[in-house]
């Protein structure tokens, strides 16, 4: 699979990377901001799924994702945030997001965010 | 403007960053916090040898200061990371910035109204501000980890009433 990591904390895309590694081959391609993101998300898609933060300089996560949103509706987007707040979440998901992960979170609750992520997306195509 | 939840009840504000630090801790890092009672301070203050300081905005107006030696920041950036870092380097000040943002994020989970949190801003050596980040009355919460100790100063505010005219905190802009 190919994912796209965007945060802005090199260290918790590596996280992220250690995780999707230990899962098989998996290709992944970072991005610092939502801007950049969201180019990389244009320029070199598809990708099978998004891993974003919300708070980030240039172009936050929810921003990025809303404009993913208007030209693609279906690659699977899981946002990873210390924003916890229920209207926050709800605020996510009414923008696109497919499932939600809080920081500070455990290598294997990223790992079944993304396994149950995939096996919601298998099951509607 | 709707009703604000009352959040003056003794103890809360320190149970929401003490549950904060021991989650981050024990989840990202694998430590087991110990903490001190929760005890007043006169300003809060970047004193320790390397601080980090996030300011709360929206809904709670404050600032929160994550205290620690450097041996400390050392070895907490290692747990994370997996890798030794360079007290300094980029790498470093991510690694402990992420680590801070966690907690600020965490802790403002439990206000009664959320808030926004800024990005953490790292200053490396002890009494590089000339002044206090708040001039008011805040609060030193001391922690005890397998990998060194920290401290945790806050002074977070949620009434309307003052957040504006005693505070006095420093604009963050480097994360």
């Amino acid at each position: 699979m190919k994912f796209l990591l965007v945060d802005d904390s090199r260290t918790m895309r590596n996280i992220w990377k250690k995780v999707i590694t230990s899962m098989g081959d998996n290709e992944t391609i970072d991005a610092g901001d939502g801007a950049e993101g969201l180019k990389v998300f244009l320029e070199q898609g598809p990708f099978d799924i998004l891993l974003v933060d919300w708070n980030m300089p240039n172009m936050d996560g929810l921003t990025m994702i809303k404009k993913i949103r208007e030209a693609d509706k279906s690659t699977p987007i899981i946002m990873v945030t210390t924003e916890a707040e229920k209207p926050r979440i709800i605020e996510a998901i009414k923008a696109g997001v497919n499932n939600y992960l809080v920081k500070p979170f455990s290598p294997d609750a990223l790992l079944s965010k993304i396994q149950e992520t995939v096996k919601k997306t298998e099951a509607v195509s | 403007m709707g009703k604000r939840k009352e959040y003056r009840k003794e103890g809360e504000i320190e149970k929401a960053f003490e549950s904060a630090i021991k989650k981050v801790l024990r989840i990202m890092i694998g430590v087991h916090p110990q903490f001190g009672p929760p005890r007043p301070v006169a300003a809060i203050s970047a004193s320790a040898p390397l601080s980090v300081q996030v300011n709360f905005s929206e809904g709670a107006v404050g600032v929160m200061v994550l205290g620690l030696d450097q041996d400390t920041a050392a070895h907490l950036t290692e747990a994370f990371c997996c890798e030794s870092l360079e007290i300094g380097s980029a790498d470093f000040i991510d690694a402990i910035s992420e680590i801070t943002n966690m907690i600020a994020g965490n802790a403002k989970r439990n206000f009664p109204q959320g808030a926004r949190i800024s990005r953490p801003r790292v200053r490396i050596g002890a009494d590089l501000e000339a002044g206090p980040l708040s001039k008011r009355p805040g609060v030193h919460l001391d922690c005890w980890t397998e990998l060194g100790d920290l401290a945790v100063e806050y002074d977070v505010r949620f009434e309307p009433e003052d957040s504006q005219e005693e505070t006095d905190y420093e604009v963050s802009t480097c994360g």
